[in-house]
Parts: C-alpha cells; sequence; structure tokens
C-alpha cells in the first residue's frame, strides 16, 4: 500500500471510473445506467433504501452479476467483463455483505487467502503488522475457526483479508450491517485509517448520517438510479437524508 | 482368531482402496458439485496403462498409469466440465454418466471386451507368516499406499496456498473467485488430484486381479460414490470414511457370509448403507452443503 496525495485530484488519479452501468434480473433493471469515481485517496459512499441496487452495483463492478456499461474502468484499465479474480488481482477488493469468511477455516487461514490477489510479497509483513493493528482481536484468535467468531470480528476477518491484498479499491458493501455499536465503532475506524493510508474506499452503507460524515461524497441510489450526491455537511441534515431515503 | 485378524486386514485393504475412490470423487464434488460416474473410467485407463506396460518395464507402468490417470481427469475438465461449469449438478452427474458410456464404448473398441491381463505385482500377492498367522504383502501395501495418499492430499489441502484455495473454492465458490483465486486453475488441479488417486486405486485393484476389461473401474466408483454419500459428499473427511465404511463392510462379508448368503453381499452392502441413510440423511459426518458455480 503505497502513499498517495489525496489532495490531487483528476483523471491521472482515478482508481473506479463507471460509466452507465446497467444490471438486470431477467429484464428488470436493477441498477439503471449510473456514473461515478473515485480517485486515489477517496472515500466515497453509496446509500440508499433496500432493493435500490446497491449490491448490484458492486456485484457488477467484480463481474459477479451480468452488466454494461460505456466504460468501467479500474486505474484506467478496462474491467468490464473480467473474470472476478482478473478484477481481484487488478487491485480491487471486494468485501461483500455478509461477510462470507471461510468457517471452516481458521483465522490465519482465512487470511492467508488475502495473499492470493496480492501482486507482490514485498511489503507484505508491514501491511500485516498494520491491519492486525487495526483489527488486534484477529490477532488474539488467529488459530480459532472463523466461523466461531461473533459477527462484528468476521466482518474484522473480512475486511483484514481484503486489505492483506494491498488494492487500490477496498469495496465494502454494508460492513455494518448487524454488527453491535462497538463493532460499527471499530469498522468505522477502521475504514478512515484505511482512507489515511491512501487507499481508495466505495462504501456502501445503510447507517445513512455516518456514511454521509465520513465519506467526501455519497451517491443516494434509488431504483437503481443516483438520484442525490452529498457532501459530509449534509450528514447534519436529517431532513435531507430522510428525504434522500424516501424520494422526493 | 486367527482369521479373524487376516480378514480384519483384508477388510482395512479394501477400505483403503475405496476410502481413495471416494475422495477422488469427493473433491470433484467438493469444487464442482459433479459426482463423477467417469471416475471409474480414468480408473480404467490406468489399469489398462499398468496391464500393457508392466512387463515391459513395472516403474515405467507405474509412472505412465498416474500420467494417464491424470491426463484422462483433465481431459474430461477440458472437453466436459468444464462448459458445464454454471449447469445444476442433476446436468453434470447424466453428462459424467454419458462419458463414462463413452469411454468404455472406446477402450472396447480399442482393447476388446475380453479382460487383459498381465502379472501386474505378482511379487506382492504372497503371504508373510507374523507369529504364527498370515498376512497378505498386497494388503499391507495397499493399506500403506491409501494412508500415504489421505495424508499427502490432507497436507496439500491444509499447508499449501493451493491447497487452501481448492478448500475455499469448494467452499463459497464465489467469494473464493473474488478473493483472486484463479477458478479454472484450482479445478484443474482438483481434477488432476482425482486422476492421481484413480491410478492409486487402479494399481491397488490390478494386483489383485491382474485383468482388466472396459468396465473395470464402474464397481470402484460406484462404491466409492456410495461410501462418499454415506459419510456425508459435502465433507471430505465424510467421504473418506464412508468410502472405507463400506469396503470394510464389503471385505467382512465376503469372509464372514455363510457360501449360500455369499452372492448377496453386493445387496446386503448396499440394505446397510439404505439404513445408514435412512438414520443420518445428510451422511453420517453430515456437513452443510451449497452452492451455485457463478
Amino acid at each position: 500500500m503505497t502513499e498517495r496525495n489525496p489532495e490531487s485530484m483528476g483523471e491521472s488519479n482515478r482508481v473506479l471510473t463507471v460509466e452507465n452501468l446497467t444490471v438486470q434480473y431477467g429484464g428488470v433493471p436493477a441498477v439503471d445506467g449510473i456514473s461515478f469515481h473515485v480517485d486515489a485517496g477517496e472515500l466515497v459512499g453509496v446509500i440508499g433504501p433496500n432493493g435500490a441496487g446497491k449490491s448490484s452495483t458492486l456485484l457488477a463492478l467484480v463481474n459477479a452479476v451480468r452488466s454494461s456499461s460505456q466504460r468501467l474502468e479500474l486505474s484506467g484499465a478496462s474491467i468490464a467483463g473480467k473474470a472476478p479474480e482478473y478484477v481481484a488481482r487488478h487491485g480491487l477488493a471486494l468485501v461483500t455483505e455478509g461477510h462470507h469468511i471461510f468457517g471452516e477455516l481458521s483465522v490465519v487461514d482465512n487470511l492467508k487467502l488475502g495473499r492470493v490477489a496480492r501482486s507482490s510479497a514485498a511489503g507484505l509483513e508491514e501491511d500485516m503488522e498494520w491491519i492486525l493493528g487495526l483489527f488486534p482481536i484477529l490477532r488474539e484468535f488467529h488459530s480459532r475457526s472463523a466461523g466461531l467468531l461473533s459477527g462484528g470480528q468476521q466482518q474484522q476477518l473480512a475486511i483484514a483479508r481484503a486489505l492483506i491484498s494491498s488494492p487500490q479499491l477496498l469495496v465494502l458493501d454494508e460492513p455494518s450491517l448487524g454488527l453491535s455499536p462497538t463493532a460499527v465503532d471499530t469498522v468505522f475506524a477502521a475504514i478512515e485509517a484505511v482512507r489515511q493510508r491512501g487507499v481508495a474506499v466505495l462504501l456502501v452503507e445503510q447507517r445513512a448520517q455516518q456514511a454521509v460524515a465520513a465519506a467526501d461524497r455519497t451517491h443516494v441510489l434509488s431504483e437503481g438510479r443516483v438520484t442525490m450526491t452529498l457532501t459530509p455537511s449534509d450528514a447534519s441534515n436529517s431532513e435531507l437524508l430522510t428525504k434522500a431515503y424516501l424520494g422526493s | 482368531m486367527i482369521p479373524l485378524l487376516q480378514s480384519l486386514v483384508d477388510a482395512v485393504s479394501a477400505g483403503a482402496i475405496y476410502a481413495l475412490a471416494a475422495l477422488g470423487i469427493g473433491l470433484v464434488f467438493g469444487i464442482m458439485r459433479l459426482a463423477n460416474l467417469a471416475h471409474g473410467e480414468i480408473i480404467t485407463g490406468s489399469a489398462y496403462t499398468l496391464i500393457f506396460l508392466w512387463e515391459f518395464s513395472w516403474p515405467l507402468a507405474l509412472i505412465a498409469s498416474a500420467v494417464v490417470g491424470v491426463v484422462i481427469a483433465l481431459a474430461m475438465n477440458f472437453a466436459v466440465f468444464h462448459w458445464l461449469r454454471a449447469q445444476s449438478p442433476a446436468t453434470l452427474l447424466i453428462a459424467s454418466f454419458g462419458l463414462s458410456i463413452l469411454f468404455q464404448r472406446l477402450y472396447d473398441a480399442a482393447f476388446g471386451t475380453n479382460v487383459r491381463t498381465a502379472p501386474v505385482g505378482s511379487g506382492l500377492s504372497q503371504s508373510i507368516a507374523m507369529g504364527g498367522i498370515r498376512i497378505n504383502i498386497l494388503s499391507v501395501i495397499t493399506i500403506v499406499l491409501g494412508v500415504v495418499l489421505l495424508i499427502a492430499v490432507h497436507l496439500f489441502l491444509t499447508r499449501t496456498s493451493i491447497g487452501l484455495q481448492v478448500k475455499a473454492a469448494s467452499s463459497d465458490f464465489r467469494m473464493a473467485r473474488i478473493l483472486g483465486v484463479r477458478s479454472g486453475f484450482v479445478i484443474a488441479i482438483t481434477f488432476a488430484i482425482s486422476g492421481l488417486l484413480a491410478a492409486a486405486v487402479a494399481f491397488a485393484l490390478t494386483t489383485q486381479s491382474g485383468a482388466v476389461g472396459p468396465t473395470f473401474g464402474v464397481q470402484a466408483t460406484l462404491f466409492g460414490l456410495v461410501g462418499a454419500v454415506l459419510g456425508g459428499l459435502s465433507k471430505l473427511s465424510g467421504a473418506v470414511v464412508g468410502g472405507f465404511a463400506v469396503g470394510v463392510v464389503l471385505s467382512l462379508f465376503t469372509s464372514w457370509l455363510p457360501p449360500w448368503a455369499n452372492d448377496f453381499r453386493t445387496a446386503l452392502v448396499y440394505v446397510f448403507v439404505i439404513i445408514a441413510l435412512v438414520v443420518a440423511p445428510n451422511g453420517l459426518l453430515a456437513g452443510r452443503s451449497k452452492k451455485d458455480r457463478t
């Protein structure tokens, strides 16, 4: 994970470009031509009610669902139609909703799987130290079966596993879902630390206020379209957030 | 109690063979949700190789049979199963059934319906006397082979990065890909290992009979599959234990049943399996089962 300067924006710093992305299930659009981008060092949020197309958008990025788009680029190279493993090995780490850790494997083995997508072993130990610093519980439970961890600990493991791949872009799908308030704080603190380190983050969240406050900008998704884009100053405007969720 | 000990050694040896067959089937099932009925034709291909090459050079025969097992398994994957990866387990099963018949016809056309014979491992079919009892060397070698291969596969799956990727893909295929696991590669590796295990089964069975025909591998595959289902196909340890149990029971029936009942020993094995599955429908060592191949 190389340090990047979050101040200098522009096309050359663009990590993710999504233009006119559409996902359909049986002819019904779940994502209906959305466009957005994430620059290096940015934290971009996506909020919206259930069924707005948030998860479909993320799965489309790694081609785990069929999609069409004008442009789908990771650091300037097209990832449209590429296999999920290709996208992972080119720097996009997706933590899916429900964290999907391998319950029958140990915590350590789960973490080792994060190395699969890593392009080089250089810096692995430092990254590992940093990641275990973010989630000390994983060090403590390293030999335990991952399935025996609590929901919050499994989420930490899933994020840690994604970070070990040393991604350019960390994509999180509702990381706080079903977690205790303490666990939510740990996860959000980790997301902030990741951004501080220069890794771009795309965060899908149900906790609208927390997401909007943390993100550089937050797109509101409704019925597969971006209906609004919010800035951190909107986080305290609960009327606006309610409108964003319920539609005007 | 001398015959008891001898029959127990034979039973463990038979158990080892079917445990290897069940492991080969279980590995592929884990990653593909494919109950590969054509596993038997991999065994047959390796067995023919042993028969044809044994008298020329036995080390060459052993190596070649392992290579042939791996090549046939990979060929089945790339020619057929690779293209059906996203299909349902039922489609995969039927495809493997067709492939099994096709290979049997090919063997028939190439080598004839009659069995081909060679004294494969004839030096091993002697018995050694140990403290008054006689133990078949071949049974001991089969047990050792089985144990060594089971440990090797276990170490591969738990101690190597590729093995870990195979386990991950078996558990949650889509998540493994999202983590960067190359789906085509781990599937090919799994088929290659199942081919190696089939070659080991071919060796154990060929040394016993010395004769190979076009349907040589069918019985071992059926018992291996039944054993794997008995133990629980969703968990490799279950498949191995189930395959072992079927082999042991089959062998004990062969040595202990009175002559009039011996013809029914295969049927009795299935009765045993049916009872076990009524008691534990998901297998004796059931794990969870899932998932799609997207």
